[in-house]
């Protein structure tokens, strides 16, 4: 498995060529290899599932870099002196880009691929692959409708489809494509924005996230049973879960808060309120996960011993992190 | 030493205080007036004012007495009630929100006594905790509550005069607009508290509470405090006011006068007799005697709370039986509890030289000299008839004739401490009357009256006396005469239908208005507007998605195709 620690760090760099780059041909490059050497950390020859999966990156994610290096070679050419003509091109770049990070209209792979991941890899994809699709929208930043559109779409089917979601794998990719459309909302406008809300994202859903994998949860109904074994953990699970939700005293409130005082700003209500109706249906599932398992009467089973595992770091973390909207908030005044 | 001891003997030693104080304010003429105050905004100033004259001392002392023998009587009425300590507890509270009614003249004092007095009766009477206290509970307060509300009312349009000691203004209430609104809300509010007639449901219904509370509260104090307060406002009352309060007395004083001749509860009937003499209260009141008004108010006080204790000593002996045909020749079993029963049951009839012939003859003579007309005067003297009728048949019923309770009972005069807390009350009750009239009226009343006039009240007495026995007698082959015009008895039986009108009549309509809005938008349009149908449509959309969306990965890189060489083709 030595080879994992390989394509790791090649994704990594990847990903670093491509938001690093000054021509696009290098930002195509390096997403090229964070998509080759993501196919081999995704595969698992013990389980089909993982293959599938990478199966399925493999070929949307090929195409997606085509539609790019088709869309950067058409925008270079000589004859585009027409501006009408270049918006076409960019629509085409931003609609690749777009498939890459699992936007909205061009989501479907998302959430099937992420049923065949383990957590680890979820993480991944969940946080660190979002990165270099969003970094090169800013390059191409248009306020065009096409990205107000794509937020309206991430906000409608993430919320709708994630009503009805069992398996917290995809529960999580539903509410990464909610937080998508609020992160392309901050590109739009204002990109400092996007940066906090994605390294803020990026820390709560990490949490989240880690929490799984250590419990070893990938539907609703498992987390009955492991969390009562981890009261403490149970509460910061719950509280995390708020925080993604975007309520106040959290940190996850810091993001939104943000983004939503830029739109006003730039007097786009409408799609601000859109944005915060939809969430809303966001916050509806994430809430059912939390208060069935908070408020339900907890079932320990005398004989059942749960491994035990060491979860003061991710306590600590999370204790941190949970409450640092004061600070956040202080900090962003010398930023 | 029991509570009831510490209590009987602290409020003996305030009553006997306060009636020697009254005497000392009485033979001086003096008053006194004690002011704190409070707070002053915007030139309206909030005092705390004490006003001690020799009315409201001796108000206070017989309240004072009343109450230290009710609780001394309560003793062995409530033994063995684990709550005893939070009974005599709320009978305290209740004496205290008295005494602040009594002694304030300033409409803000009044009404911390005033709502004093509506919460603690309310927890007096839903004391055993049963649906039927509550109900009847529930009635009390929030027939109450209108005359709170009343009053708090006055207290606002008070404002404008800059301050709410009503007494210095009481001559400017028949000259100002403002101030015929706040007595017109005074009338009210010691209506309800007085439970003058469309607000008398409350009255018997508050008999659900335990005897001493009615004896104390519901027949001498509470319900004299409405009395009380239009004692102390009488001289605002304009001559309008006067007539509609008087019309209002006396239609209560015969409608419960009636009511009581059907009733066959020991207490309501005692309840609807309180009920008749506080009309007569009004009534008289509203003729401009204040003073009898007052003394009749004493000297009901004493022999109906007698009454009542008597009415609970038999209720206590036959174990919790309250029905008056149950009873029956019970002068034979107890003896002395029948003689004080009796004596206080005449001195309600006006028996000579017992202390309700004082006031109640004097009220009637009073009346006679007057020029009223003649409705008037027929309706006083058929009432004052009524109340000897319901009494000779109650009389009949409880204490003479056969004994119809079951024949394993264990009734007797054993009751030392209930026969005791009697005993205090009924020398007053005796002389009561006599020693008043000397102490309040230094120059007799002048009545001037023909032979019949003057006779007439001892001849519906009699006439009273007499339809109160062969009415309710009754046979074992004969039903009663009342059956005979059995929709008329239903009529005045139930009061003149005020409970209905109080209790379905005001809440039908809005509980069926209630019942409608809450199937139709409720549970009707704002679930199919708002939140089932919405959730079941975001649901069924989800699972709609969810079939489009699973494995249809092909056709969806090939609509993404589609879509980039649509746009190619627009180049």
């Amino acid at each position: 498995m030595y080879y994992k620690l390989l394509f790791f760090n090649s994704l990594m760099i990847g990903t670093l060529i491509a938001i690093s780059s000054y021509s696009w041909m290098g930002m195509w490059m390096g997403l090229e290899i964070n998509l080759l050497s993501m196919i081999p950390l995704i595969s698992d020859n013990k389980n089909m599932m993982a293959s599938e999966a990478a199966l399925k990156y493999f070929i949307i994610q090929t195409m997606a870099s085509t539609l790019l290096l088709f869309s950067i070679i058409m925008m270079s050419m000589k004859f585009m002196y027409q501006m009408n003509l270049i918006t076409y091109f960019n629509l085409i770049f931003n609609t690749s880009l777009f498939i890459k990070m699992g936007a909205a209209p061009f989501h479907f792979w998302f959430p099937e691929m992420m049923e065949g991941l383990n957590w680890l890899n979820a993480i991944i994809m969940l946080t660190w692959q979002k990165l270099s699709p969003m970094v090169l929208l800013t390059y191409s930043n248009t306020t065009s409708m096409y990205l107000i559109l794509t937020i309206m779409f991430s906000m409608m089917i993430s919320g709708i489809m994630g009503l009805n979601q069992t398996s917290l794998r995809k529960i999580m990719a539903y509410s990464s494509i909610n937080h998508i459309g609020w992160m392309i909302s901050s590109i739009m406008l204002i990109e400092i924005v996007w940066f906090y809300y994605f390294i803020i994202y990026c820390i709560i859903t990490i949490n989240i996230s880690i929490m799984f994998m250590k419990l070893n949860v990938f539907h609703i109904n498992q987390l009955y049973i492991s969390m009562n074994y981890h009261i403490l953990l149970k509460l910061f699970f719950a509280l995390n879960f708020m925080s993604l939700g975007g309520l106040p005293p959290f940190l996850g409130f810091f993001p939104k808060w943000l983004t939503i005082q830029t739109l006003i700003q730039s007097n786009m209500y409408s799609i601000a309120f859109i944005m915060i109706l939809m969430t809303l249906m966001t916050l509806f599932f994430y809430l059912r996960i939390t208060f069935s398992i908070l408020l339900l009467s907890k079932a320990v089973l005398t004989f059942y011993t749960q491994p035990k595992i060491n979860t003061n770091y991710i306590m600590a973390f999370n204790f941190i992190t949970l409450l640092s909207l004061i600070f956040v908030t202080l900090m962003f005044n010398f930023l | 030493m029991s509570i009831c001891l510490i209590y009987f003997v602290t409020f003996l030693f305030f009553s006997v205080l306060s009636f020697l104080l009254s005497l000392n304010f009485m033979i001086l003429d003096y008053s006194l007036m004690l002011e704190y105050e409070m707070l002053s905004i915007n030139s309206c100033s909030i005092i705390m004012t004490i006003l001690l004259d020799w009315m409201s001392l001796l108000f206070m002392s017989f309240v004072l007495f009343i109450s230290s023998m009710v609780i001394y009587y309560s003793e062995e009425y409530m033994e063995g009630d684990i709550y005893l300590h939070r009974f005599i507890m709320l009978v305290s509270m209740f004496v205290l929100s008295m005494m602040l009614l009594i002694i304030s003249p300033n409409l803000i004092s009044i009404l911390l006594g005033w709502d004093g007095l509506g919460l603690v009766s309310y927890c007096l009477v839903i004391y055993y905790q049963n649906i039927k206290s509550y109900n009847a509970g529930m009635i009390t307060a929030l027939t109450n509550r209108i005359g709170d509300v009343a009053l708090l009312m006055a207290i606002a349009w008070m404002m404008n005069f800059g301050g709410f000691n009503y007494i210095f203004y009481i001559d400017v209430y028949k000259n100002s607009m403002e101030m015929y609104i706040i007595i017109l809300l005074i009338m009210l509010a010691a209506m309800t508290k007085s439970a003058q007639i469309p607000f008398s449901s409350w009255l018997p219904a508050a008999m659900a509470a335990p005897t001493p509370v009615s004896s104390l509260v519901h027949s001498s104090t509470l319900v004299t405090a409405g009395v009380y307060l239009l004692i102390r406002f009488n001289f605002a009352l304009t001559s309008n006011l006067m007539l509609i309060l008087l019309f209002i007395g006396t239609m209560t004083m015969f409608m419960a006068g009636m009511g009581a001749n059907f009733e066959f509860d020991l207490k309501k009937i005692i309840a609807l007799s309180t009920l008749s003499q506080l009309g007569l209260m009004i009534s008289i009141l509203a003729l401009g005697e204040y003073q009898l008004a007052f003394f009749h108010l004493l000297t009901h006080a004493l022999f109906k709370a007698l009454l009542f204790m008597c009415a609970g000593c038999m209720i206590h002996s036959l174990s919790n039986c309250q029905d008056i045909r149950y009873m029956g020749g019970l002068i034979k079993v107890m003896p002395l509890t029948c003689t004080y029963f009796m004596i206080s049951n005449l001195a309600l009839c006006g028996l000579p030289f017992l202390s309700g012939f004082y006031s109640k003859d004097l009220i009637l003579e009073v009346l006679s000299m007057s020029y009223l007309n003649i409705y008037i005067y027929v309706i006083f003297f058929f009432s004052t008839g009524l109340t000897v009728c319901y009494t000779f048949r109650l009389i009949y019923y409880v204490l003479v004739g056969n004994f119809c309770f079951y024949s394993l009972s264990k009734i007797n005069d054993n009751s030392k401490i209930m026969l005791q807390g009697m005993s205090g009350l009924i020398f007053l009750v005796i002389v009561g009357g006599s020693m008043l009239m000397w102490l309040m009226f230094p120059t007799p009343y002048f009545i001037c009256l023909p032979f019949t006039m003057k006779i007439m009240a001892l001849i519906v007495s009699f006439f009273g006396a007499w339809f109160g026995f062969e009415l309710s007698k009754f046979t074992l082959n004969d039903s009663l005469k009342s059956f005979y015009l059995l929709n008329s008895s239903l009529f005045f039986s139930s009061m003149w239908n005020m409970p209905y009108i109080s209790t379905f009549g005001l809440n039908y309509y809005p509980i069926k208005l209630g019942s409608k809005l809450y199937k139709t938008i409720d549970q009707g349009w704002s679930e199919y507007y708002g939140s089932q149908n919405l959730y079941s449509k975001i649901s069924n959309t989800s699972v709609f998605l969810q079939f489009m969306f699973n494995n249809n990965y092909k056709i969806f890189m090939l609509l993404i195709m589609m879509w980039v060489i649509f746009m190619i083709l627009y180049i």
